[in-house]
């Protein structure tokens, strides 16, 4: 694979995209069915009510950051694709950051070219940033905190021959992440989960703050844990002085982190209720959090809403759901924090299987972040890779069978759809705790050298 | 035929078609009212009802019928007399019109599922009035839609098909809420303006489809809710070709088909089932459940040897 080289991948997927934007454009005007998403519609209409210098929140429907309306503007006056275009060019900076993510740990050449495919050539994120969803925004900035949080505090100049690097070396990076995270977490709330994980590995960079922020390399060899020499004593240790922990996570990056991006997130927050009311609140903020949709969808949950919906909810429903969701994200953290890529891709899968919604364009949530795990996986494509893709996608696809009969065959299969949506559940553990089983865990921070450590480095 | 007002208006209509444009009679608009109600009866079959002239600077005529304080089910009619007088301006204008009726109206609910179209087909009774009346005249059929609880037309889906010509205009007014179910939604209707007598003028139909969505219907144990659709409301606007005259009015006449019975049209909507609820409520909380707790034991047996360490304090 060495002839293909990251550049060409790059631009072959570029003109893949603005092929699909042109085909996009062309299927809408011709034929019944549209290829463009209901979604960029609605934030089409709210981009031009800004920029007539109006709410986007007239437009109904719309729940998002004015920020999204406000980057729509152009669709006004350069052309209707822009939107689709700017998210198209965010998917191929997705594709960039996991490069450099990637080449950051020492990933060689040609594992690091299949992972940028497995992004840039995944049916489902060339589809959905050509359809005008503004997902690939997330995923970029995502990707760009956790590249930030690699670099570490220091401004010292990293060998890297990308020009993107050498941008990089240059910027103080707990500031930066702090920065974007805040911003991110008021565009979409659900990178709120990923807080406790990047605190914790922000207090790891404090034991080496003086010092280039070691990462670990990534090694050939297919230990499955990065930690087997440590005695089982230690881990009865970590149980016991979990109560350490809380004071062991203050440092000076954490608490910049916090207090920085809590700051961000409140400033633009009080900025938009300024601007345009509580109608900001309501739709942007408090709709996502209060959501109780009862249409169908892939939650186990949505048959129950619909049956109750008349009845309202009581207090210990609305616990009840919340508490498998939290105790799995807690023990994903907690496990897994130290390998940055890994637990946020394995909490990202968990909150969307047991979220109260879930849509077909959550799924990118984690596909961002699956190309940062590729590498150290020792899964293989034959047989279990191809087991967990086949059970996946399966399990989807019965679904959606049934939701067809449901929604555009007139027929009541409220039930087998609600057990496919239990299936599919199913099937996203399997697949959850496969790729747990196979994973070579391995922390992103080298430890601090002393005694407690040095046995355990991996050698290179 | 004792009543003299009806047969003046009787007389109106004759007149208009053979002598022409000068019979100007004077009316008081409230004989009007009560002409206009009473001639359900006494103007026949298929012939149309003059309402009265609508002045081009209001787009659609449903467009106050919810705001005085009225309910989906009031008499359309009653608030129609209301709003429309008859000027002397507008009585002239009204005798180019003549007599037209709509020989019948078709209803037939198109597709299965959620998302289905009514297809309204309209044959008017006399096709050389029309192509003569569209010589002179600019003339739309407005089809009003008294949309029932648990189904509703999305405006945007709308404002599309005018877009792409299909209608030349339409409005959606009442409770346009696309997400919530029926139970916590409300009526609307829907108001339609299409061009007659355009290039397809050689047919005799015009052919009205507009697409409607099924909301989630209330709980019924039978699993399907039954939804009723009735006939729509129908018009027809026509305005002289030759816009010079202030000030600009349509003409607005009532097209009756009272051919054959109601036209209602049944769509069955898939219903969740009230017996499932608790078995609902108990499966889904139990996978749930399990699955958190594979997955904690799991992640727990397989990392532990991984757990964060906590980093020596500062």
């Amino acid at each position: 694979m060495e002839w293909i080289k990251l550049r060409s991948l790059m631009l072959s997927s570029a003109v893949l995209r603005l092929l699909l934007v042109a085909y996009g454009e062309w299927q809408d005007a011709h034929m019944e069915v549209r290829y463009t998403d209901v979604d960029y519609l609605v934030f089409s209409d709210a981009a031009a009510l800004v920029a007539a210098g109006r709410s986007p929140f007239e437009r109904s429907t719309y729940r998002y950051s004015p920020l999204l309306a406000f980057l729509l503007v152009p669709n006004s006056f350069i052309h209707p694709s822009w939107g689709k275009i700017l998210f198209s060019a965010a998917d191929l900076l997705v594709g960039l950051f996991v490069d450099a993510i990637c080449k950051l740990r020492g990933v060689p050449e040609n594992l690091r070219l299949w992972s940028v495919a497995a992004w840039l050539f995944n049916p489902f994120t060339f589809t959905i940033g050509t359809r005008g969803n503004c997902e690939p925004i997330v995923c970029a900035v995502i990707l760009w905190i956790i590249l930030c949080v690699m670099n570490g505090v220091s401004a010292v100049y990293l060998d890297m021959h990308f020009l993107l690097q050498k941008y990089l070396a240059s910027i103080c990076k707990v500031i930066q992440a702090a920065f974007w995270y805040g911003l991110i977490v008021h565009f979409r709330i659900y990178p709120i989960i990923y807080s406790l994980p990047l605190i914790i590995v922000l207090s790891k960079q404090g034991i080496d703050s003086s010092r280039k922020p070691n990462l670990t390399q990534w090694s050939s060899q297919q230990h499955m844990s990065y930690c087997n020499s440590r005695a089982s004593s230690k881990a009865s240790n970590c149980w016991s002085s979990m109560w350490l922990f809380l004071g062991g996570i203050l440092s000076w990056n954490t608490i910049a982190f916090g207090l920085l991006s809590a700051t961000i997130f409140f400033l633009l927050t009080i900025g938009f209720f300024y601007l345009y009311g509580s109608e900001f609140l309501n739709e942007a903020l408090l709709y996502h959090l209060t959501r109780t949709d009862p249409r169908h969808n892939f939650s186990i949950y949505f048959y129950h809403v619909y049956l109750h919906h008349q009845l309202g909810f009581s207090i210990y429903e609305k616990l009840a759901s919340f508490l498998p969701q939290l105790m799995v994200q807690l023990v994903l953290i907690f496990s897994f924090a130290d390998d940055l890529s890994f637990c946020l891709f394995v909490q990202t899968v968990a909150f969307v299987a047991f979220n109260k919604v879930i849509t077909a364009q959550y799924f990118v949530w984690f596909f961002c972040l699956l190309p940062l795990i590729l590498p150290w996986t020792s899964m293989k494509m034959k047989w279990k890779g191809f087991i967990c893709i086949t059970v996946w996608m399966t399990s989807q696809m019965h679904w959606l069978m049934w939701a067809y009969l449901l929604e555009f065959k007139g027929r009541n299969v409220f039930i087998q759809l609600w057990v496919a949506s239990l299936l599919f559940l199913a099937a996203n553990t399997f697949v959850l705790l496969t790729i747990i089983q196979y994973h070579k865990y391995s922390p992103i921070f080298m430890p601090s050298a002393t005694s407690d450590y040095t046995d355990t480095k991996k050698s290179e | 035929m004792s009543d003299p007002m009806g047969s003046f208006f009787g007389f109106l209509t004759i007149a208009c078609k053979q002598i022409g444009t000068d019979s100007m009679l004077s009316f008081s608009l409230e004989h009007e009212a009560n002409s206009y109600n009473e001639n359900v009866d006494l103007a026949g079959n298929n012939s149309p009802r003059f309402v009265g002239c609508w002045p081009c600077f209001w787009p659609y005529l449903a467009s106050s019928f919810l705001q005085h304080g009225t309910t989906f089910e009031s008499d359309f009619h009653g608030y129609l007399a209301q709003e429309f007088g008859i000027s002397d301006t507008c009585k002239g204008l009204a005798s180019n019109i003549g007599t037209l009726g709509i020989l019948n109206l078709d209803r037939k609910l198109n597709g299965e599922g959620s998302h289905r179209h009514i297809i309204s087909t309209l044959r008017f009774l006399n096709q050389a009035d029309i192509n003569s009346l569209v010589g002179t005249q600019e003339c739309e059929a407005v089809i009003i839609e008294r949309l029932p609880v648990g189904i509703f037309a999305d405006p945007f889906e709308l404002q599309h098909l005018v877009n792409h010509k299909v209608y030349s205009d339409v409005a959606v007014f009442g409770d346009k809420n696309l997400e919530l179910p029926s139970s916590l939604s409300n009526r609307s209707i829907v108001e339609i303006h299409m061009i007659i007598g355009n290039e397809n003028s050689s047919s005799a139909e015009t052919i009205v489809q507009l697409p409607l969505h099924a909301r989630y219907p209330p709980l019924d144990g039978s699993g399907y809710m039954k939804v009723k659709l009735e006939s729509p409301e129908l018009f027809l606007r026509c305005r002289p070709k030759s816009l010079k005259l202030e000030p600009c009015l349509w003409i607005l006449i009532e097209l009756n088909d009272n051919a054959g019975p109601a036209k209602t049209v049944a769509w069955h909507v898939p219903a969740g089932n009230d017996a499932h609820r608790n078995i609902v409520a108990f499966a889904t909380f139990a996978s749930a459940l399990i699955c958190a707790l594979s997955v904690f034991v799991f992640t727990i047996y397989f990392s532990k040897n991984n757990f964060v360490q906590v980093p020596p304090v500062f």
